[in-house]
């Protein structure tokens, strides 16, 4: 009587995990699912932008510890002024420019690739900007050979006025590609949202329902399509928006200004989504 | 004379010698008939185990309940594009990851944090 209680009590331990294991199984595969979906829209070209995020990220923490070590050397300098310090200090900021350059150089290679692989930016826009990083890039490969020939105070002074004129010119170039960016991962999806419509219809036109059924998903159909029209004119007056501040030096405000107009295009691609899948249920 | 009376010793040689023990009467217990088990309480037992074991097979083998997004899924099978509209919700999937990083609230790439304006003076 006991070991039959002790076996049944042993057989339904063993249900009890493999019943657990079971309902883990299914949940962790669910979870990686859902985990590898949302891809970057970039990776085609993953190696090399792996390898620049890893590099960038460790020219950030290099650049971290030289920018405390310039200011420390700084400092001292300031309270003692000898020339044993002075030394320091000057080669603590030449330091610190150089690794501020790397990271700079890394960050706007990091751009051009984005820019380059993102589709859904209008290549009016596109081409020219790539042009731009381009630029950028040599622009700042100059300044760092200056920097890394600079071994005297002048040097660095000189070196720390031409590069307060470059940085206007990193700004603008940085924020008008993020902007175009973030415009175009919008419009990456409204596009792909146009195909799936056009796909769902196509595949509607084949079955076959009832007039009234028809009539009913054909109104669903042309409430979808005019939702998409909608998102496309606001995208293309953010387009338009770009294109008068094109040719102009833009700040930061230009670029959050810009996300905040797309803030309402984001909740309707949301929305237009979910009407997406509903229309695949009626 | 209080000590002789509670002497021990002189009690047990004043006992009466060879004078045969009688054994006390034992009393017969009856043999009790050993209860057959209890047939009733082992059926029960079996039972309750196959039931619990048959639930425990429900709860593995019955699919849960549906989230909304699988009952699209299953409900596309039944209209009009018949099998045809599956591909159509994963292509919505994907696309909604893709949404969610082009979030403009979560915008990466930002300008990295370094002082542009490095001097010694």
């Amino acid at each position: 009587m006991k070991n039959l209680s002790i076996i049944l009590f042993i057989v339904l331990m063993s249900l009890g995990a493999v019943a657990a294991k079971a309902q883990s199984d299914e949940s962790a595969a669910t979870e990686t699912e859902f985990l590898s979906e949302p891809e970057k829209l970039v990776d085609d070209d993953g190696d090399e932008l792996t390898q620049l995020r890893s590099l960038y990220t460790l020219q950030i923490e290099s650049y971290r510890q030289a920018e405390k070590e310039q200011i420390i050397a700084k400092e001292q300098y300031k309270s003692l002024e000898t020339l044993k310090l002075l030394e320091q200090a000057v080669l603590a900021s030449q330091k610190a420019m150089v690794e501020r350059n790397r990271v700079l150089l890394t960050y706007f290679d990091l751009l051009y690739l984005h820019l380059q692989y993102t589709p859904g930016i209008n290549l009016q826009y596109k081409e020219p900007l790539l042009e731009d990083l381009k630029a950028q890039t040599e622009e700042l490969r100059a300044f760092q050979a200056k920097v890394e020939a600079t071994d005297d105070r002048d040097g660095i002074a000189a070196r720390a006025e031409e590069f307060s004129e470059i940085v206007p010119r990193i700004e603008s170039n940085a924020y008008r590609t993020l902007t175009l960016l973030a415009i175009g991962k919008l419009q990456t999806v409204h596009d792909k949202g146009i195909l799936i419509l056009n796909d769902v219809k196509a595949a509607e036109a084949e079955s076959d329902r009832s007039t009234i059924q028809k009539a009913q998903i054909q109104r669903a159909f042309d409430q979808t399509q005019k939702n998409l029209e909608d998102i496309n004119t606001q995208l293309r007056e953010q387009n338009d928006y770009y294109a008068r501040q094109e040719d102009k030096p833009v700040k930061r405000t230009f670029y959050t200004q810009t996300l905040d107009r797309l803030k309402p295009v984001y909740v309707e691609l949301s929305q237009l989504l979910a009407h997406l899948k509903e229309l695949l249920t009626i | 004379m209080a000590q002789d009376q509670f002497n021990q010793t002189d009690f047990s040689q004043n006992r009466p010698m060879y004078e045969a023990e009688v054994p006390l009467p034992i009393p017969e217990v009856p043999d009790q008939p050993v209860a057959p088990p209890n047939k009733k309480h082992i059926t029960m037992l079996i039972a309750g185990g196959i039931f619990i074991i048959l639930l425990m097979l429900v709860i593995i083998f019955v699919p849960k309940k549906q989230s909304p997004e699988d009952a699209v899924g299953n409900s596309v099978d039944n209209p009009g594009a018949a099998g045809e509209l599956n591909p159509y919700l994963e292509r919505i999937k994907r696309l909604e990851g893709e949404l969610k990083e082009a979030d403009p609230t979560k915008q990466e790439l930002s300008l990295p944090p370094v002082d542009m304006k490095i001097s010694l003076d």
